[in-house]
This record gives C-alpha cells, sequence and structure tokens, in this order.
C-alpha cells in the first residue's frame, strides 16, 4: 500500500493556460456564489459553494493529458484519458464525502468560536478523506484478489 | 451539506458516464450538472434548507 504523497512532475505536464482556466473558473465560481448569497441568502449561496465548477476543466484537462501521452506512444488513448478521468471523479465523490464532515464540524462548533471551528473542521475534513481514500483502496484490492482467484490467473485484471 | 452531498453524486455520476457510456469527460462533466443541480436543490426542499 503506498502512501499518499505530492509529485511536482504532474505540474510540469500542463500548459499555462491550463492553470489559467483553472484558476479563472475557480473564481468565477467564488464570485458567482458571493452574488448568490447576497442576492438570496447564505442557505442557497453555501449551496454554491460545492458547485463542481473547476471539477469541469480538470477531468478535461486530465483526459487531454492522457490522450496527448499515449499519442505520443502511437496510440489513440481515448479510452485511457477517460479512464483517469473516472479516477479523478471517483476521488471527487471520496472528497466530497470529507467536505460533508467539514460542513457537519463546522455547523456544529461555530457558535463556540468560528476559529475553532475552522481548525477543527479542517482536521475531520483531512481525516475523512485520507480515511475514505484507504477503505476505497483496500477494498478494492480485496476485490482484486478475489477476482484473481476466482479466475485462477495472478494476471488478469491488471493493467 | 445538501451541496456536498450533490457533488458526491454528481462525481459518481460522471465515474458512471466515463466508464459505461464510455462519454468524453467534457460531455459527462457537463451533462451532470444537471444531475447536481437536482440534487442540490432536491435535498435543499427536502430538507426545508435546514441544511
Amino acid at each position: 500500500m503506498s502512501p499518499i504523497r505530492f509529485s511536482a512532475s504532474s505540474l510540469k505536464e500542463g500548459r499555462w493556460y491550463e492553470y489559467v482556466i483553472r484558476f479563472a473558473l475557480g473564481g468565477a465560481a467564488t464570485v458567482f456564489t458571493g452574488l448568490i448569497s447576497s442576492r438570496y441568502g447564505a442557505f442557497i449561496g453555501g449551496l454554491f459553494l460545492a458547485l463542481p465548477a473547476i471539477f469541469c476543466a480538470s477531468a478535461t484537462l486530465i483526459e487531454k493529458h492522457e490522450i496527448r501521452r499515449k499519442r505520443e506512444a502511437g496510440l489513440s488513448g481515448e479510452r485511457r484519458g477517460q479512464m483517469a478521468a473516472a479516477v479523478d471523479s471517483a476521488g471527487a465523490a471520496l472528497g466530497a464525502i470529507g467536505m460533508l464532515t467539514f460542513a457537519i464540524v463546522f455547523s456544529l462548533t461555530v457558535e463556540t468560536s468560528i476559529a475553532a471551528a475552522f481548525i477543527s473542521a479542517s482536521f475531520a475534513w483531512l481525516l475523512i478523506s485520507v480515511a475514505a481514500w484507504y477503505v476505497r483502496r483496500k477494498t478494492r484490492s480485496a476485490r482484486r484478489v478475489r477476482t484473481e482467484q476466482g479466475s485462477g490467473s495472478p494476471m488478469r485484471g491488471r493493467g | 451539506m445538501a451541496g456536498a452531498i450533490a457533488l458526491a453524486i454528481y462525481s459518481a455520476v460522471v465515474c458512471h458516464l466515463l466508464v459505461r457510456a464510455k462519454l468524453r469527460a467534457v460531455t459527462a462533466t457537463l451533462l451532470s450538472l444537471v444531475v447536481w443541480l437536482i440534487a442540490a436543490f432536491g435535498l435543499l426542499m427536502f430538507t426545508g434548507g435546514q441544511t
């Protein structure tokens, strides 16, 4: 089981305008949420904090990077790109569980102190997100072992 | 909270569209925004704006 680690090499794969797109979309989503919040109130504004604005660009760029990498190797890479984007969306689903935990902890502790609520909610987010990733990884590994044992071939299902 | 649950549903739908329907990422993510809107506002209405 490999630990979670930061890889700076992934940053080099992106072009400068791709990062501009992400920052611009993130900023636009924040401004949009602020406008919604001031017009319709905090309930609706809070809802739009979870709007997947950056995710659309992010998943598309991940797919594009995979296709580019495979084309350089002389392959189509379209299916590989789709699968890479699918893995990204599975990670986003786990992150959403962490976000839900953040919201619950924050709403429970905000009346005592805003700073303490932010710290405790952030810690809860980190804990639950990592735990969700770990559980998913463990269950996938166990499922893969069962499939391999069932098929009788140790190489089946890999790749 | 409703937004976070809607985001989890959205991400799962995007994942399924990419793997099973074999859609391109841009199509899958944009189509699924409808799912996010329905889930988010549905949950908000269901809970009466308490989330």
